[in-house]
């Protein structure tokens, strides 16, 4: 699966209109075959594409591994291999100031904001149902949830930066930029995530409330606080772990249009401007991490719902 | 009459008898089709009534935009450059705004009232032309996948799956980007191209609700029945699966059309979306194109951003919140629908699954 994907991001991108080195102006034919050949687009495609995945020889007959040694190849329009752009290595900076880790970062405050206050509300909502705290708190989802966030940072960067002169919101350096210039983007970046945890939480909870076992709970005489966290919350979360998992990647890789809003210097960015620049080699590299990362999602979401509902490693025993 | 309704939970204890009127039909049934209950329940709803005026109101905006719109959006004002909007009387610039142009205007003295309600126009025709295009195809692909043989079914499927592999935005960027300087990326401004964009993602998620719908379907009494005197397939699918999964297109396209014009605007943020230099170009500028020029210009003339931004926002709430009345008013096991079906009086004191 994975080699199809790659396949077909190698043939799409090679068919795109200009060279990588169309934004170099006006070039000569010599220096361009020079460029080609120190990267190897002269040969076939085919010949590329296994050079990337498995390996080939350089210009200067020297073999290089690829793709599956964990090489992404050099990039074509910056210094350094797609690695070393992407994740430092090799580079004596930490990995938290890399195009990864900035993302990694970013999404990971997005996803604490949508569920540490998303699930509080749904909660809330759900068990004040039909009245005011409720109509309020759905109210605020719908509308979290069909806002765009792409409209939302525009918004927000007119009125905070701009229109009130209240916070710096596009710092000329992010790693030396004071911590409070994260909130914004993150802010904006979780609030689909949000609204869908709200959503999300009510629907549950308002299933769970109905259920026999609470009713049994509080016919015993527990008290309200042990039958909400004990009972209800414990089953109603379920739903949740699965949907945090695909969420919190969504957010960490889902930030294209976001991240070049802000300029901010994480993967996203570094993928569209590697699309328009046909860096082709960074483009494929981001896919590769991209389409890991889902997997890997995929594979512990699996395993923390068969931790979490016994009924369904019951069901598969 | 007497119905019982099962109440909330899985507990017979709760069961409740509830006197209904006498039906007004004839014979004493409710004859009352899925369509016919599924607009007396939009009817009762405000939100959905307030977002299809909003929505009519855009539609008619784009249709009579030439008639609606002060200038030609293009027309270059000498002397009236950067001005702000008519109540504004001290801008940024220390300009005061001029009540010949409404909402100020940009740096070349064109109107911005004209470039909204033209930006206005392109947006609102792409996704309503689209929005149906790709849901044809989407649905035919998702018809033939779900009533063909599981063997081919797990091709096209897989087939599907490619493109999801993917993140959307890229597969719009990296088409626009590829056509953008080709013959294709010039007609209608660019509309074809975007449309060719959306078209290339959107079809997936069509077809597979399709899909899904087909197959839950497809094993049921009545196609059996219907299989049974002989129907060929072609007309089990069009007279007797298609009617059942019509209501799952047609909420799709509420979540669709915004997606389509939200798309178009980010792509034309980033500066690659629907754009003429032909001032006579039916399709001229977009919200997106408005988006890139605004962009620039953020303190100096916000309106420019504001205004396709307030677009975005009330096409999309309007269009959510008639989904979401639209999903409620087709499903039959809605409490909603239920009591409307009910007229409401009599089954209030009634606890119903929510």
């Amino acid at each position: 699966m994975m080699v199809i994907i790659l396949a077909v991001m190698f043939a799409i991108i090679h068919t795109l209109p200009d060279s990588p080195w169309a934004a170099y102006g006006r070039m000569d034919q010599n220096a361009r075959a020079t460029l080609d050949r120190r990267f190897g687009l002269d040969k076939p495609l085919v010949v590329q594409f296994v050079n990337y995945v498995i390996g080939g020889k350089s210009a200067e007959s020297i073999f290089t591994c690829g793709l599956i040694c964990g090489n992404l190849g050099q990039s074509l329009r910056q210094r350094g291999s797609v690695q070393m752009i992407l994740f430092n290595t090799g580079l004596d900076q930490p990995l938290k100031q890399s195009k990864f880790g900035y993302s990694l970062r970013l999404g990971f405050y997005a996803f604490l904001f949508a569920f540490g206050l998303g699930i509080p509300l749904g909660i809330a909502s759900a068990l004040k149902q039909n009245t005011a705290i409720d109509y309020v708190v759905k109210f605020i989802s719908s509308v979290a949830l069909a806002v765009p966030s792409f409209i939302l940072g525009l918004v927000l960067i007119m009125i905070l930066a701009n229109g009130l002169n209240l916070i710096v919101i596009l710092p000329s350096s992010w790693s030396k930029a004071p911590p409070e210039v994260w909130v914004v983007p993150a802010l904006v970046l979780g609030f689909n995530t949000f609204a869908s945890v709200i959503k999300l939480t009510r629907n549950s909870m308002l299933e769970v409330i109905n259920q026999d076992y609470v009713r049994t709970a509080r016919a015993k005489g527990l008290s309200e606080r042990i039958v909400v966290e004990v009972h209800m919350l414990s089953n109603a979360l379920i739903p949740l772990v699965t949907y945090a998992g695909p969420a919190l990647v969504e957010l960490i890789t889902g930030a294209f249009i976001i991240e070049t809003m802000f300029g901010f210097p994480g993967m996203g960015r570094e993928y569209v401007r590697s699309v328009v620049d046909k860096d082709y080699s960074l483009v494929l590299g981001l896919t590769v991490v991209y389409a890991l990362l889902m997997t890997v999602a995929n594979i512990i979401v699996d395993a923390t719902y068969a931790f979490l509902d016994p009924r369904i490693r019951v069901g598969n025993e | 009459m007497r119905f019982l309704i099962p109440a909330s939970g899985s507990g017979m204890n709760k069961m409740k008898i509830v006197k209904l009127p006498a039906p007004e039909g004839k014979n004493g049934f409710y004859h009352q089709t899925l369509w016919q209950s599924a607009i007396s329940t939009i009817k009762k709803r405000p939100d959905a009534i307030i977002s299809l005026v909003v929505i009519l109101l855009f539609v008619l905006i784009a249709i009579f935009a030439k008639v609606l719109a002060p200038y030609p959006f293009m027309e270059i004002h000498f002397g009236y450059a950067d001005l702000p909007p008519f109540w504004v009387k001290d801008s940024v610039i220390h300009a005061t705004g001029d009540s010949r142009f409404l909402l100020g205007t940009d740096t070349l003295g064109r109107d911005l009232l004209s470039w909204g309600i033209y930006g206005t126009r392109t947006s609102i025709f792409l996704g309503f032309l689209s929005a149906p295009l790709i849901a044809l195809a989407g649905t035919l692909y998702g018809l033939i996948s779900g009533y063909a043989s599981p063997k081919i079914d797990n091709i096209l499927m897989r087939i599907a799956d490619i493109f999801y592999a993917f993140p959307t935005i890229m597969i719009y960027i990296i088409i626009v980007l590829a056509l953008h300087s080709t013959p294709v990326g010039k007609i209608w401004g660019g509309m074809l191209m975007m449309f060719l964009a959306v078209l290339s993602v959107g079809w997936v998620g069509i077809a597979r609700l399709v899909r899904s719908s087909v197959l839950t379907i497809k094993n049921q009494e009545f196609i059996e029945a219907a299989r049974s005197i002989g129907a060929r397939p072609s007309r089990i699918i069009v007279n007797h699966i298609f009617p059942n999964i019509l209501s799952t297109i047609i909420v799709w396209f509420t979540y669709m059309i915004p997606q389509i014009i939200l798309v178009e605007s980010i792509l034309g943020y980033l500066g690659i979306g629907i754009s003429s230099a032909d001032q006579y170009a039916f399709f001229g500028v977009s919200w997106g194109g408005l988006f890139y020029i605004g962009r620039g210009v953020l303190r100096l003339q916000p309106v420019i951003t504001i205004l396709p931004a307030i677009g975005i926002i009330l096409i999309s709430l309007a269009f959510s919140f008639l989904g979401d009345a639209l999903r409620d008013a087709f499903d039959p096991h809605n409490q909603a629908k239920l009591s409307a079906l009910h007229d409401g009086k009599h089954v209030k004191n009634v606890e119903l699954e929510t």
